[in-house]
């Protein structure tokens, strides 16, 4: 899987991808569209603003759930990824919105969540 | 007197009471993120993350590797603020089934255990790795590693400098992180809250006991109440008197 695991990823929302070019991120978002290749996609992040992600595998065409991507951030700021996960919602849905009001606090208190 | 450099006993020279404090204390669990663990220092035998003590810890993260072992399984856990950390769990040779099973990489999980350092590398020794089945366990987690690591700094910047110390029994001003109207109540859950309004109230030299604890507070199980007292007592909300079994407040007029 590469070197990219072996370093700090800041988790990330949709208007921080600027911040962030050329660097390793992760980021969660919920599938939105996916291209006809299966590999690119479109997230959405827990306040509804959209990322475009390709991904290293392709995705099932029928995918809408809620996937984690670890993966490079473009000079387009979109990510080139180099591995994801699906969240598993056959429990619980995911709660998204709640993942981004967390984001904020822990990017509020880097000293006391910090990345690397 | 003779208790002013004793650490955390009370009505003994210091020896095992103070032992005892130290134990309780290292049974609080504290979430944590792997960067963290990473950077705890060790003191002695024991960690320190920015001045706080920890032990035991909890980390929720992906499996990125797993390996099995004759008498253990070795995990690699990767939450994404650092590389992957190495958790090793114990395989209990002698028990068949369920123990045994070997948690697939691509698995999000909680990991319980104590940090331990081997030759300058850090793992963990888990006591309880859970597969996640509500993600939303993942974003609580975050918070909670917040929420913690705020509030324990915190209490070592407000409270006295001697935190488990109790010079005289006739000082109560002096009591740990329950004086002066710092951080611990906002801290509390509600079972610890209860516990220790009961004992708040209790004016007897010897304090409140266990059982009478267990008489008055019918929804909580003997256990739940015991754990209330184990936390308080090495928070500093409360102190043991004539025995293991009865405490009182640091806090009581």
């Amino acid at each position: 899987m590469g070197d990219i695991h072996e370093v700090p990823r800041p988790r990330i929302a949709a208007e921080q991808l600027a911040q962030h070019i050329g660097r390793p991120v992760c980021f969660v978002g919920r599938v939105m569209k996916i291209h006809s290749s299966g590999k690119i996609v479109v997230l959405t992040d827990g306040l509804g603003r959209h990322t475009t992600v390709e991904l290293s595998e392709p995705l099932e065409e029928e995918f809408s759930g809620v996937i984690e991507v670890v993966g490079r951030v473009t000079n387009q700021a979109t990510i080139m990824c180099v591995s994801y996960v699906q969240f598993r919602e056959d429990k619980s849905p995911f709660d998204l919105e709640l993942y981004n009001e967390a984001l904020k606090i822990i990017h509020d208190f880097p000293e006391y969540y910090p990345f690397g | 007197g003779g208790y002013t450099q004793s650490p955390g006993g009370f009505g003994s020279p210091g020896g095992a009471q103070g032992e005892k404090k130290q134990r309780s204390r290292s049974q609080n669990i504290v979430p944590c993120t792997v960067s963290q663990l990473l950077a705890a220092e060790q003191v002695d035998e024991s960690f320190r993350i920015c001045d706080v003590e920890i032990s035991q810890v909890t980390i929720v993260g992906i499996v990125r590797h797993a390996e099995k072992a004759p008498t253990n399984i070795l995990y690699k856990v990767d939450d994404m603020t650092a590389a992957p950390m190495d958790v090793r769990q114990w395989v209990d040779t002698d028990e068949a089934g369920g123990e045994n099973v070997v948690v697939p990489p691509g698995t999000y999980v909680k990991v319980a255990g104590h940090l331990r350092s081997f030759q300058n590398k850090k793992s963990l020794v888990a006591f309880r790795i859970m597969p996640l089945e509500n993600m939303n366990e993942f974003t609580t987690h975050m918070l909670e590693i917040v929420n913690a690591h705020m509030i324990l700094r915190k209490n070592l910047t407000s409270a006295s400098k001697v935190p488990q110390s109790f010079s005289s029994t006739g000082i109560s001003g002096m009591g740990g992180y329950g004086g002066g109207g710092s951080l611990p109540v906002n801290g509390l859950t509600m079972h610890q809250s209860q516990v220790l309004n009961l004992i708040k109230s209790c004016h007897s030299p010897e304090g409140v006991s266990l059982q009478d604890l267990k008489a008055q507070l019918h929804s909580m199980s003997a256990s739940t109440i015991k754990q209330a007292v184990e936390f308080l007592s090495s928070e500093g909300h409360i102190y043991s008197t004539v025995d293991d079994d009865h405490y009182k407040s640091t806090d009581a007029d």
